[in-house]
């Protein structure tokens, strides 16, 4: 199996670093997947969808990366999928951001002291004539073939609505205050573009309302609206990361069961899909 | 406000409180500095806005806010008291972000209350999107009413605030308690701690220019206990002046001014009795 990757383009570095923090912030551990197109990271708790949330992120290779090849497994799987700790990627990320403008990133498949690592390779500008070379290298498992039906690409879900998420600036904030009130919060949203974030407890009930919402989608024959209670904590961490900047945001509930966001952008995709909870 | 348009007039005359503020970010600055306990009493007259925070029935809190400071405020009867979690309803004023007075944004407010054991209502409301809160209140337990009468004091310092602040903020804490002294024969306010390493003097002189004014009757020497002080930093980090008045009995009371707008001001008083177990010295 090989891989190698180049970056050179200064707003794909940090896209790509923009990226890769907020999987680690997500997950204790991460998978990558290669492919000749794209690359994914892929972060799940557990191995049923609709225990834990799921995290899904696919990025367009030909936008990121100049140079770009790859060998899968075989001809037939021609795919490589890989696992890594997030904490062993935290210093790699640093040391990205604080470096300032690199001038290339090389990612690899490599091997050292006999075990499979990726290994970062950062061409940094300095002083002199010279170039500095910061080389990282993150130990990772190679995912073995019979495991790689766990981490296939989630169905398109089929939600009761869907709408465009609102300022998620005054989202964060308003969630941000809400974690530290209750566990839990109910998400309800109208095909009339209202979308509601409330927690109830003893002391206090709070909601917060998104009025005049772009309805992407709603299933005709379904309710004119749908609810669904999610853990505030995870909510949370998630929109941790809007400052990536997406281009759309959209929010879809399905009736109890799941809410998912998916963070659009030309080059890439994110998604979170966070499971209900159901009312004790 | 879309959504509370429909609100009738009757409801409206349930009201016996409500407050409208075009700037959210001004309570939650006063109230977020007298925070050191959760339970605060709310006592709303036609004079403004009092919210008190106690500890162990000795240090309090208040935080004076006169109906001038907000757009409206409309009082039903001669008080109004109830009790609710400051920290909550802190949480619910700083719902849009937390960032300081002085940054960009001015979340509005709406804050009703219906009577007697209903929750206080607070409706706030940035950029179109509208947050809606409900705060159970509860029986209100009495607070120590601290009566300043002006016969009773014995020294009386109006400072800067920021003098005061660096001299809090260094005061050796390996010491019990700290000591304020003045005399109308001293030149200086002096302000002492007891510590692992020695006594340490702190000497303000009467004349100079941190010192507004100083009037002493007569020699006046009291102890208090350094952790009971704690509660009196917050609100001393946002004011720009500071009176001190101790009485007789060695209660310490300190007045916080804070600007909060162009010609407004709010005020945050402190009470804190003093150490009575110690021997007093010279």
């Amino acid at each position: 199996m090989k891989f190698r990757g180049k970056m050179i383009d200064p707003n794909c570095i940090k896209q790509f670093i923009g990226i890769l923090g907020c999987m680690t912030k997500l997950g204790k551990s991460c998978i990558l997947r290669i492919t000749t197109t794209d690359l994914y990271f892929i972060v799940r708790e557990s191995q049923t969808i609709s225990a834990s949330p799921l995290i899904w992120c696919a990025l367009d290779e030909g936008h990121f990366f100049s140079e770009f090849g790859m060998e899968g497994l075989s001809t037939v799987d021609n795919e490589i999928y890989l696992e890594f700790v997030a904490e062993n990627v935290a210093r790699t990320l640093s040391a990205l951001k604080v470096s300032g403008t690199a001038k290339s990133v090389k990612i690899k498949l490599t091997k050292k002291l006999s075990s499979p690592c990726l290994t970062f390779e950062i061409d940094l500008p300095s002083g002199t004539n010279h170039s500095r070379l910061v080389v990282h290298d993150i130990p990772v498992n190679l995912v073995p073939r019979r495991l790689w039906n766990d981490y296939l690409e989630p169905e398109a879900m089929d939600p009761d609505i869907s709408v465009h998420m609102p300022q998620l600036r005054l989202m964060k904030s308003i969630v941000e205050r809400m974690k530290n009130l209750a566990n839990m919060a109910t998400i309800h949203v109208t095909s009339e573009g209202l979308l509601t974030l409330t927690v109830e407890t003893e002391a206090v009930s709070v909601t917060s309302h998104f009025d005049n919402l772009h309805v992407e989608k709603k299933s005709i024959g379904k309710e004119e609206e749908a609810s669904v209670t999610i853990e505030l904590k995870r909510l949370s961490n998630f929109l941790g990361h809007e400052q990536l900047n997406p281009q759309k945001v959209v929010c879809d509930v399905l009736q109890s069961k799941l809410m998912h966001l998916n963070f659009l952008s030309d080059s890439y995709t994110l998604q979170y899909f966070l499971p209900g909870i159901n009312d004790q | 406000m879309p959504h509370f348009s429909s609100q009738n007039i009757s409801v409206e005359q349930n009201h016996v409180l409500m407050i409208r503020m075009d700037n959210a970010k001004i309570i939650s600055h006063i109230l977020k500095a007298i925070n050191f306990k959760e339970n605060s009493v709310f006592c709303c007259t036609k004079d403004g806005l009092k919210v008190t925070v106690e500890d162990m029935k000795s240090v309090q809190l208040n935080a004076f806010i006169e109906p001038g400071i907000f757009q409206s405020y409309v009082v039903k009867e001669e008080e109004i008291k109830f009790q609710l979690n400051l920290t909550v309803l802190l949480e619910c004023l700083n719902v849009f972000g937390s960032s300081g007075l002085q940054s960009g944004t001015s979340p509005a407010l709406k804050l009703y209350y219906n009577g007697h054991g209903t929750p206080v209502s607070i409706l706030l409301e940035e950029s179109g999107v509208i947050t809606d809160c409900k705060i159970r209140t509860v029986h209100f337990d009495p607070v120590l009413d601290y009566d300043f009468g002006t016969s009773n004091v014995i020294g009386r310092i109006i400072m800067s605030s920021e003098c005061l602040k660096e001299v809090f903020c260094e005061l050796d804490s390996t010491s019990d308690c700290v000591q304020f002294s003045m005399s109308p024969d001293s030149a200086n306010f002096r302000i002492t701690t007891f510590g692992h390493s020695g006594t340490y003097h702190v000497d303000i002189p009467k004349a100079s220019d941190v010192i507004e004014s100083l009037r002493c009757t007569s020699p006046v020497s009291f102890k208090y206990k350094l952790s009971l002080m704690k509660p009196s930093i917050r609100p001393l980090g946002i004011a720009q002046k500071v009176s001190l008045r101790i009485d007789d009995t060695g209660l310490i009371c300190f007045q916080f001014m804070i600007k909060v707008e162009d010609n407004h001001n709010c005020y945050i008083d402190f009470y804190c009795p003093a150490d009575v177990d110690f021997e007093e010295d010279e």
